[in-house]
């Protein structure tokens, strides 16, 4: 079928675009893109790098959704959308310090409101938790996107997909020249675990943060973490999760608090990544290099050559890490973490943009670390990833940890 | 009842006066009764604190900077010749930074404090529009952009252990890789910015704003005269008290 016209008879649906990484997805939407705006229509195209869809041209939330609304009307029934998603109290903010999960929120609302004939969001709802994914997709079945053809991808594990097969098309069957000759590889097996010299336990008290001129983030958190585990952090956008994750690597200063490592006493904001590193869920900030091979100069030579194999970006080395793909920017990144002789890890969204296939890879390798002795701790919304990495589940609500029996 | 704004020509016309006074001013004194007014301005804006780090981050280095060099290497000021007087290139450097501090406050006063609707009139009544309003309106979000991202990156290499501690020099050290990061990612990001602005025709939406914010800006003409008299007497003092 023509592309224009799938688009055209399918005007308010939400359609789920099938496909594993490398199978030609995204460039089929951007062969979309151009093809329907030459037939005159506006399409709009939002990828997992989700801040790089923030307008920049506006200080705060609440203005840059005033924007993207048409007339005051819109702008207030939006405005009272986001307040539904949970926006509400951030709208002075300004939308780079959201959390990347609000980020998604505001980027979705935003752009649903511009009217499009056709919103595309690559692996962009991965980010939410469950609760908002919901929310998300009742709205673009709702009769607010009447007007609008959304056409998603989404990589996780069948069991995190919330679609009706009549909703789901197969990439396949419009971009078979899109297909790559051989699919990069990408394989635990090419994983090499640099045990850390020193392991322990990981031991926070009183642990409290807020963000200048906000409610307290974190209240009074405290727990003792075992090395040779995995550990799970959940909770809704925005609870925190990132920010513990922060300031357990000395990236963020605590407002109070006291950390020890291995029963030492230990500064994480004057030592950062002395004992715990952090893969983090935006990839680009995390690139530092202007090529592959030097992206990975850090690590002993031996395995640096190993990291770049096991990402896959072994025939990649003299490439510009801004021109790889988002899923090998996201693997380059974490295979850069993963190779470190470091005592804990902290894998922020380790799986998105990632396939089943690429996402279970990335569980044998969490596994494979936690048994050398190192301590992992995950974020991630992804039940299914979660159930076969089979964690110590912890979880903020409220500035506040808990586990979860 | 809601306090009226000045029409945005009578507000740009008086700020452009009150601006020119800045420069025309040399007495300390005026220098205190101009910054009274700021701060009270700001105080009520709620803006006191962006001018209080603006004044730390920006005027407080320079100023430093135009000291030592004009007190204690120039020893002088532009008028006069060179290794003559301490006291002149220490006063010139002070008053040169009092001015900027005050240029910085004046237009966070009448501008930087506008919400984004009534800025982009403002800016509209000024002939500013389409692809430049967009640009002038994005530019006013740069700083703090560059200063949240250079944050980013130091916390992404705190995570990869690339930062192993936060001495002095170890943070100069990581300047340029700083830099060079910022500006690559800048630039690429800033492409797919543009194209999606074209895209979403936002450069279209940003103008619709501003024109709502005509209609429904409780803009008074009256208000517009009160600040441009003000400016006036302003300039007036600074003019002959500067003599």
């Amino acid at each position: 079928m023509d592309r224009t016209s799938y688009i055209v008879q399918n005007r308010g649906k939400p359609i789920l675009l099938q496909g594993n990484n490398f199978s030609g997805r995204t460039s089929l939407l951007r062969r979309w893109c151009v093809d329907f705006d030459h037939a005159r229509g506006r399409t709009i195209y939002v990828g997992p790098d989700v801040h790089q869809s923030i307008s920049s041209l506006v200080p705060t939330v609440g203005d840059e959704l005033l924007l993207h609304a048409d007339g005051s009307r819109q702008g207030g029934a939006l405005l009272d959308s986001a307040k539904i998603f949970g926006l509400g109290q951030c709208l002075d903010q300004n939308p780079f310090t959201l959390s990347g999960g609000e980020q998604v929120l505001l980027v979705t609302l935003a752009k649903l409101a511009l009217g499009a004939d056709v919103l595309m969001l690559d692996g962009t709802l991965e980010q939410l938790d469950q609760e908002n994914s919901d929310r998300v997709i009742e709205l673009l079945r709702s009769d607010r996107a009447a007007q609008t053809t959304t056409i998603l991808t989404n990589n996780g594990y069948p069991e995190d997909r919330r679609w009706h097969p009549s909703e789901c098309l197969a990439a396949s069957e419009f971009s078979r020249e899109n297909k790559f000759a051989d699919v990069p590889h990408f394989r635990s097996s090419d994983f090499r675990c640099i045990p850390a010299v020193e392991t322990g336990s990981l031991e926070v008290d009183g642990l409290s943060f807020s963000y200048t001129g906000r409610s307290s983030v974190l209240r009074n958190v405290q727990f003792r973490l075992e090395p040779g585990h995995i550990y799970s952090l959940e909770g809704r956008n925005g609870a925190g999760k990132s920010t513990l994750a922060r300031l357990l690597t000395g990236a963020s200063r605590a407002s109070s608090g006291r950390f020890s490592f291995n029963g030492q006493k230990w500064n994480p904001w004057t030592h950062p990544g002395r004992h715990v590193v952090m893969h983090m869920q935006n990839p680009d900030i995390q690139l530092f290099a202007d090529s592959v091979k030097k992206e990975l100069s850090d690590l002993p030579e031996s395995i640096g050559g190993a990291a770049a194999t096991f990402a896959g970006v072994d025939h990649l080395l003299a490439e510009h890490p801004f021109d790889l793909s988002f899923v090998f920017r996201k693997r380059l990144t974490f295979s850069a973490v993963a190779h470190l002789a470091k005592p804990w890890f902290i894998f922020d969204e380790p799986t998105l943009g990632q396939d089943p296939a690429a996402s279970d890879q990335i569980v044998a390798v969490l596994k494979k670390i936690s048994k050398a002795g190192a301590g992992v701790i995950v974020i991630s919304h992804s039940k299914g990833f979660l159930s076969r990495l089979e964690p110590r589940r912890l979880r903020i609500a409220n500035g506040c940890l808990s586990s979860v029996a | 009842m809601a306090l009226k704004s000045p029409s945005p020509v009578l507000r740009g016309i008086a700020t452009l006066i009150a601006l020119y006074g800045a420069f025309a001013s040399r007495s300390f004194w005026l220098f205190a009764v101009a910054f009274g007014v700021v701060f009270t301005t700001l105080l009520i804006q709620g803006k006191l604190s962006s001018f209080a780090r603006f004044c730390f981050a920006v005027v407080l280095p320079v100023g430093i900077g135009l000291v030592f060099i004009w007190g204690f290497v120039r020893q002088g000021t532009p008028d006069i010749s060179a290794k003559l007087s301490i006291q002149a290139g220490v006063l010139y450097a002070t008053i040169t930074t009092l001015r900027l501090a005050l240029l910085g406050g004046i237009f966070q006063c009448a501008f930087l404090s506008l919400s984004v609707p009534k800025l982009v009139h403002q800016l509209q009544s000024f002939g500013v529009r389409g692809r430049m309003l967009a640009i002038v309106v994005s530019t006013l979000n740069l700083w703090p952009d560059f200063r949240r991202h250079v944050e980013q990156i130091i916390a992404a290499r705190c995570a990869r252990g690339l930062m192993p501690d936060r001495r002095l020099l170890t943070r100069l050290r990581q300047a340029p890789l700083v830099i060079r990061t910022l500006f690559i990612s800048g630039l690429g990001h800033g492409l797919d910015r543009a194209d999606a602005w074209e895209a979403g025709g936002l450069i279209a939406k940003l103008g619709q704003l501003g024109e709502q914010a005509s209609i429904t800006g409780n803009y008074s003409r009256m208000v517009g005269v009160a600040w441009i008299f003000a400016a006036v007497a302003w300039v007036t003092a600074a003019t002959f008290c500067s003599r």
